[in-house]
């Protein structure tokens, strides 16, 4: 068996619709940042494995450098958003997101 | 680049079983370690897959985002998040059924058309990538990281001025709190002294 693009894609796939359970299932604000960051880790696993694997021919691919970035937004999305459910858990004594349906400060 | 497959499988599998783990576990703490553990296998299938600078940046990033969060908790006094239920949404079937139903979509459209993905002699290396052809990109990467870094200490941190009032808010919950319980002590000694009272009539 040769490992191809076609390998990443279908761990991404699965990895990704893992995280979609967790978004769906999960009220805990905290537990719902966790899921996301595994449901966008599908995307770079998919990403590194084109520009490994699906690349290259006369240009150098320049895939890496999108999987690169793509990496550092997930990483600094997810800073940003456990320190909001930080700041909703004081705010409000809750990161039950079933609790934060307004809009009100 | 050629990928043993016996790695890929283990590590594909690895990646799964911990990325269910992070979504399933009941527990905060369980969670983090199986996101954890599933960014680092990634990283070791990236470096697997000939991409070993990604790899290694994986890794700095997940010690980065790991680093910060613990700061948040230890802190900031943030321990006592971790320690929350997690419960569970009553409709978790039908969830599961939706994602199943996204990831054989995506399973499915790989599979079928895998003689159709371009296959590749080799890529560059990242380094001369983002040194020659795209520098630009590396400077994107640092600045969303500065971003985020930037940003969730502004949003996540607890100013002097919060910290008094939560002390205060705190001092005057005990206060009302000792306050109650004295009036319903009095309340109860009346009753009582009512009711010996009205025995000694009798």
């Amino acid at each position: 068996v040769t490992i191809g693009p076609e390998h990443y894609a279908a761990l991404s796939a699965l990895v990704f619709s893992v995280g979609l359970f967790g978004v769906m299932i999960r009220r805990n604000g905290f537990a719902l940042v966790l899921a996301l960051a595994v449901m966008f880790l599908g995307p770079v696993i998919a990403l590194v494995g084109f520009s490994e694997l699906g690349g290259g021919g006369e240009q150098p691919a320049r895939g890496s450098a999108f999987a690169m970035v793509a990496m550092v937004s997930v990483g600094a999305q997810a800073l940003v958003l456990v320190a909001m459910v930080m700041l909703a858990w004081r705010r409000r004594d809750s990161i039950d997101v079933d609790d934060m349906n307004d809009l009100s400060a | 680049v050629t990928v043993n497959p016996v790695a890929f499988y283990v590590l594909a599998s690895l990646i799964l079983a911990c990325s269910l783990g992070a979504v399933l576990a009941g527990s905060l703490r369980a969670a983090s370690g199986g996101l954890a553990a599933a960014t680092v296998v990634a990283a070791l299938l990236e470096a697997v897959t000939g991409a070993r600078l990604l790899a290694v940046l994986h890794l700095a990033l997940v010690a980065v985002v790991a680093g910060g969060v613990l700061y948040f908790l230890r802190r900031q006094g943030y321990d006592e998040l971790l320690r929350l239920p997690s419960p569970r949404s009553g409709w978790w079937p039908a969830a599961a059924v939706g994602a199943t139903a996204v990831g054989s979509l995506g399973v499915w459209a790989a599979v079928v058309h895998r003689s159709d993905w371009h296959r590749g002699i080799g890529t560059a290396a990242l380094v001369s990538v983002l040194h020659q052809r795209e520098p630009i990109v590396a400077g994107v990467a640092a600045i969303l990281l500065i971003c985020g870094i930037g940003g969730s200490i502004l949003v996540g941190s607890v100013g002097a001025d919060e910290r008094e009032f939560e002390r205060r808010r705190l001092e005057r919950r005990q206060r009302d709190e000792r306050t109650r319980r004295r009036r319903e002590d009095r309340l109860a000694a009346r009753g009582r002294a009512d009711a010996s009272g009205a025995g000694g009539r009798e």
